[in-house]
């Protein structure tokens, strides 16, 4: 057991802390954040840095923790091009992965997944989106609600309903698509108005008919569910990444204001002490449990379980020591950055499975569990 | 409580569905305008406390209180700027020269007045002179006021004084955002004296149960919002409301509420009344908004839901009305009845 990175993990760890800092500005992550405007200057400046590295697991969920640690918006809006990207990398076909993805991968497209409709986000078989097979092709009609990357994708990973639903096997019938914005029929528009992360582009998509060539469906007919699923045990890892991030970027700019801007001998008051180790420990769990998780699945072992309670217990350290971070810095944490950090961090607690969704499945796990004999 | 008191939330109630609930995300977005300023001083809001010989309406706390709850669980911007015309603005005014002059204009509505106060609490360095005399005013309530109360430079005395925004900060403020908060310059040609900082101060640290009451109306706004969310959004074929985590998050809370408001007006005068439903209040507000918002799941982190509001204004009035470590220790010494809680 090794709690350690490795030493090449601990360079490029310091590498991406050091493009943060100095890109991600107070000022930049301000504007953007008053604006609602995602950065993609940034987002290719990241990529000319090398500080997206889409072949490393490992590098992806170092970076992303340290990006989200002194800009959750910003560190978001750059590496979130590729959302959805392991459903094509693990089920799609050859055509699909040349045609596709590696043009995201050289950064020359942008993708999103779109999975939630406005009825649910949480109850992902109950979505109605259809897809109705017609020739050579398939003709989606329906909506899909708070899709990251919205207006600005070239495509998206996208879940529909290729069969009715029928009573309990309702997640049976549906599939993933690869939908491109340019196809007609497809209309995007912005959701404004979100309390953080708000450098992200978020946006309400409609299907009118929308023709896709069957050539576009990914896997097979039928296992969509079973895809996104999938896709969303690798995901999390890298939300509980975005959210320990959120939570040691809280921490270090309350530490910060506490020897620099505080009063003289806050930091000696035990109320303050207790309260900053309360959070470092949370941050340092959650981190654990990161790693476990990212171990697990890195190695192609996946564990659920795992994954489920690092993704939970991250954001809810995400929350709590944001909270916390505006409680110890007062008006200057109200007036400075550190407000970010606590709108940005609620976020980290729906999407991508809920806390209580993250709940039910640890569960639904160890219920599973528990019946074999280890 | 009394039967007065129900019926002065009643009215307040009808005077909010009419006047604030269709715009208050408009009031979020751009602020509280002059015409709900004048039709709060038309219904006696404004001045609620103040003396009736300068425009005020001289009710007893309690009814102020439900004044405070019942406009903040709409609007909680709409319920500090009542809170900081009469706790603060009035009560610093009333015993001085300046009142025959300014606080029938202020509690009219003709002159608006913002607050700059943020250096009573603990440490913070909230201004600094610029070079043509005039005093920089950091982190200013209702910035976009015709009229400022502050404390001066020296850090000793509340002045009244003309000013203008400094500066767009190019940022929205976390909370209240129907006033804003930004910086402000202030004309010192024309300040004028108005009462010692500690007195100012004394009002802050005297009007514990009002904050406290803000908070609740808040916590009410917010959990009045999850529980009828909670009964018409279904996920896997139930109504949320049946699922037994929320359920029981949503009731608890709420039952924590009723006991706050029946804390708050019941009359008995205990001492520690006010400090004790603060603190309660405080970490309730925290707790019922976040659970409210997470209720709505995707749709509670955009603001046309109107829940999230309530989560920052909680965390707003927690940083700005409610002074933390401060208040804890006024508590503790209270309980100890000595010094405590300083290490
Ligand atoms: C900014 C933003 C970006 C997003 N980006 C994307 C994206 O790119 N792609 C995408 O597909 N989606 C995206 N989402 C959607 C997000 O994943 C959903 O909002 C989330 O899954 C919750 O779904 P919902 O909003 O429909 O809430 P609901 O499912 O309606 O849930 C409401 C509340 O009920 C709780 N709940 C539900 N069922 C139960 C139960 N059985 N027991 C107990 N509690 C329960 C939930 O936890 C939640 O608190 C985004 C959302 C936001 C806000």
């Amino acid at each position: 057991m090794d709690f350690e990175l490795s030493d090449e993990l601990k360079d490029f760890k310091k590498m991406v802390r050091e493009f943060a800092l100095s890109e991600f500005t107070s000022e930049v992550a301000r504007k953007h954040d008053f604006e609602e405007s995602y950065p993609d200057d940034l987002r290719k400046k990241s990529l000319e840095k090398g500080i997206i590295d889409f072949a490393s697991p490992w590098k992806t969920m170092v970076a992303i923790e340290e990006l989200c640690r002194v800009d959750a918006g910003l560190g978001i809006s750059v590496t979130v091009p590729y959302f959805g990207a392991e459903v094509i990398m693990l089920f799609g076909n050859d055509m699909q992965k040349e045609k596709y993805l590696s043009q995201v991968n050289q950064g020359k497209k942008i993708m999103g997944l779109a999975v939630t409709e406005p009825g649910g986000g949480s109850d992902v078989a109950a979505n109605k989106t259809e897809a109705v097979k017609s020739g050579d092709k398939y003709i989606l009609n329906g909506s899909k609600m708070f899709i990251t990357n919205g207006q600005i994708a070239d495509f998206f990973v996208m879940l529909a309903r290729t069969s009715k639903a029928e009573g309990e096997k309702k997640h049976r019938g549906m599939s993933t698509f690869i939908v491109e914005s340019k196809f007609k029929g497809f209309s995007s528009s912005k959701l404004e108005g979100k309390l953080g992360v708000r450098a992200t582009n978020t946006a309400e998509l409609i299907l009118n008919n929308v023709e896709v060539p069957s050539e576009n469906l990914i896997g097979e007919e039928g296992k969509g569910f079973y895809y996104i699923m999938t896709f969303f045990n690798i995901s999390r890892v890298f939300v509980a990444a975005q959210a320990i991030g959120v939570a040691q970027g809280a921490l270090d700019r309350t530490l910060e204001y506490l020897k620099n801007n505080a009063p003289k001998g806050e930091m000696q008051n035990e109320y303050v002490q207790f309260t900053i180790s309360d959070m470092a420990t949370r941050i340092e769990a959650a981190r654990l449990l990161m790693y476990k998780a990212a171990s697990y699945l890195f190695q192609f072992k996946p564990n659920p379980t795992i994954t489920s309670m690092a993704k939970g217990y991250a954001s809810e350290a995400a929350v709590f020591a944001s909270e916390k971070a505006m409680e110890l810095t007062g008006m200057y944490g109200l007036s400075g950055d550190i407000e970010r950090y606590f709108r940005d961090a609620k976020i980290m607690e729906i999407w991508e499975g809920t806390s209580e969704v993250e709940k039910l499945i640890i569960a639904r796990m160890l219920e599973k569990e528990s019946d074999s004999s280890e | 409580m009394n039967d007065d008191l129900r019926l002065m939330k009643e009215t307040v109630r009808d005077f909010s569905i009419k006047n604030i609930e269709n715009t208050s995300l408009k009031i979020e977005r751009e602020g509280i305008d002059r015409n709900l300023i004048k039709k709060l001083s038309e219904q006696g809001f404004l001045g609620a406390t103040a003396p009736q010989k300068y425009g005020g309406s001289e009710l007893d706390i309690l009814s102020y209180c439900a004044i405070l709850e019942e406009l903040s669980s709409f609007s909680p911007s709409v319920g500090v700027l009542v809170y900081l015309y009469n706790s603060i603005g009035a009560k610093a005014f009333e015993n001085t020269s300046l009142a025959e002059e300014y606080l029938p204009k202020i509690l009219s509505g003709e002159i608006t007045l913002g607050f700059g106060y943020g250096d009573i609490l603990e440490g913070f360095e909230a201004e600094s002179r610029t070079g043509d005399g005039s005093l920089l005013k950091r982190d200013v309530i209702f910035p976009g006021a015709d009229k400022f109360m502050v404390i001066d430079g020296q850090g000793e005395d509340v002045i009244f004084a003309s000013g203008t925004i400094r500066e767009s900060k190019n940022k929205k403020s976390l909370g209240m955002r129907g006033l804003g908060i930004s910086d402000v310059k202030l004309d010192m040609a024309q300040s004028r004296k108005v009462c010692k900082k500690s007195e100012l101060e004394k009002a802050l640290g005297n009007s514990s149960l009002e904050i406290a009451s803000i908070l609740l109306g808040i916590i009410k706004g917010a959990l009045d919002k999850a529980i009828e969310y909670a009964k018409v959004r279904t996920t896997f074929d139930h109504y949320l409301k049946d699922y037994s985590p929320i359920a029981f998050s949503l009731s608890l809370l709420k039952s924590e509420e009723e006991m706050l408001r029946s804390y708050i007006y019941e009359s008995d005068a205990n001492p520690r009344k006010g400090l004790n439903a603060l603190l309660f209040s405080e970490a309730l507000s925290k707790r019922a908004t976040k659970q409210a918002l997470q209720t709505h799941g995707g749709y509670g982190y955009l603001e046309d839901f109107g829940v999230e509001k309530f989560y920052r204004d909680a965390m707003a009035v927690s940083t700005i009305l409610f002074r933390g470590k401060k208040d804890r220790k006024r508590l503790s010494d209270e309980v100890f009845g000595v010094n405590s809680g300083f290490l």
